[in-house]
């Protein structure tokens, strides 16, 4: 067997085995266990937290909402049934939590533009000839959280999240081609930005 | 191709959204463009960064946060000591059974108080009636001709549905496991009753007929519960 067949085999493995355990964590939390909700805590904190943070560019915001996200997990575990992984289960909630949290602040998300027209990001001339050098990570997520909330939102949700416009759409009530015009700008904005800073 | 043209098209391009035409039209205009060509490069090392940005990690008092937080919502639920009405009042109930399976339980519900009310009337007249209310007197040593008999069919289709719901509902919702226990713990408690009633007297119809209406109750319980997957 290849190298990267074994290697693929190994990940798939490791996957059923955490969802298994996230499934008896799941239930145990469901009936009281405090413990195998800790042991959720710590399996998936992380990736609940820089969600957070990275949708709402705040570290303060993005732990009360990682704290809100489970205290929603410890009320209502009982409704998580394993039809679905507990990871998409537990990131669809979390998505929630940040939009009702931005429509609570009064965030429209469908606001497209800061600074006007999209031509204004367009690169005329020698404006930049040079290809932009590599970008560390550090710097794009900086980067990141300087988006306005509209294209910072459609920008996590599709190219750190992995999300298809269709169910970005759906989430935030808009139509697939605001979303894609959200992400295109999201994307020039970004490249403007890390351009000042490198 | 002008330069606008293709750069509102840039994020199209790359995440594979356009026609063919369109896609060939990009690049052709790429390979002539030197400034559209460099803002394409950014475009796509931007996108390839996004998709390997690590985890951060909240503040280590962050559970502590949340633990206190958990700890508070407990204590302010209803105590145990609550009546249970008041108990079942408070409860929020999650819907998780299907209509019919909803009917099965309302139903043992009103055969268990029915039956507890006939059962307890029997039970004051047949004690006044036996001699001495021993249920080991002479008279009922023996099974007397008109004693009636479950149908065997009902009682091996219960025994087969309890065995193959026991299989299932570990992998049940826990809830739902909950109020299924509750309801056969309470169907076998009235059933047991009329088990009682029946050892003092074999004879009692009425007890027979409750006896044989809760089976019939159970198995159609059982049934509705077989098919939670």
């Amino acid at each position: 067997m290849p190298d990267g067949a074994i290697s693929e085999l190994i990940q798939v493995t490791i996957e059923a085995s955490n969802t298994v355990s996230d499934l008896e964590l799941a239930a145990g939390a469901a009936a009281g266990d405090v413990r195998a909700f800790e042991r959720l805590y710590e399996l998936h904190h992380r990736r609940v937290y820089s969600l957070c943070l990275r949708m709402l560019g705040s570290a303060v915001e993005a732990e009360d909402l990682t704290q809100e996200v489970f205290l929603q997990v410890y009320r209502k575990i009982g409704s998580f049934r394993g039809e679905s992984a507990f990871t998409t289960w537990l990131h669809r909630l979390t998505v929630n939590q940040v939009l009702m949290h931005f429509r609570k602040r009064g965030v429209k998300l469908e606001q497209t533009t800061e600074e006007g027209d999209f031509t204004n990001v367009v690169v005329v001339g020698s404006e930049r000839p040079e290809a932009m050098p590599i970008v560390d990570r550090i710097a794009l997520d900086k980067a990141i959280s300087e988006l306005p909330p509209g294209y910072r939102t459609v920008f996590v949700l599709h190219d750190v999240e992995g999300h298809e416009h269709e169910e970005i759409a759906t989430m935030l009530g808009c139509s697939v081609g605001t979303s894609k015009s959200q992400l295109h700008k999201a994307r020039m904005k970004l490249r403007q930005l890390l351009t000042k800073k490198v | 191709m002008i330069c606008s043209e293709c750069q509102q098209r840039l994020s199209d391009y790359l995440d594979g959204h356009l026609s063919i035409g369109e896609g060939v039209r990009i690049e052709q205009h790429l390979m002539s463009c030197q400034i559209c060509k460099v803002v394409h490069d950014d475009l796509a090392q931007i996108i390839k960064a996004s998709r390997a940005l690590p985890l951060h990690a909240p503040s280590p008092v962050l559970w502590q946060r949340i633990q206190a937080q958990i700890t508070l919502e407990a204590e302010a639920k209803p105590q145990t000591s609550e009546s249970w009405w008041g108990q079942l009042r408070n409860r929020q109930f999650h819907l998780t059974l299907s209509f019919p399976q909803l009917a099965a339980v309302a139903a043992a519900f009103v055969f268990v108080i029915a039956s507890t009310i006939v059962l307890t009337q029997l039970s004051t007249r047949n004690l006044s009636s036996v001699t001495g209310g021993d249920p080991n007197s002479l008279g009922n040593i023996g099974r007397p001709l008109n004693v009636p008999v479950l149908p065997e069919d009902l009682e091996r289709q219960v025994n087969e549905y309890t065995n193959l719901v026991n299989k299932r509902k570990e992998s049940w919702d826990p809830k739902v496991r909950e109020i299924f226990e509750r309801n056969m713990a309470i169907l076998d408690m009235s059933m047991d009753e009329c088990q009682q009633q029946l050892r003092r007297n074999q004879t009692d119809q009425v007890a027979f007929d409750m006896l044989r209406m809760a089976y019939q109750k159970k198995l159609e319980i059982l049934q509705d519960f077989a098919a939670i997957e």
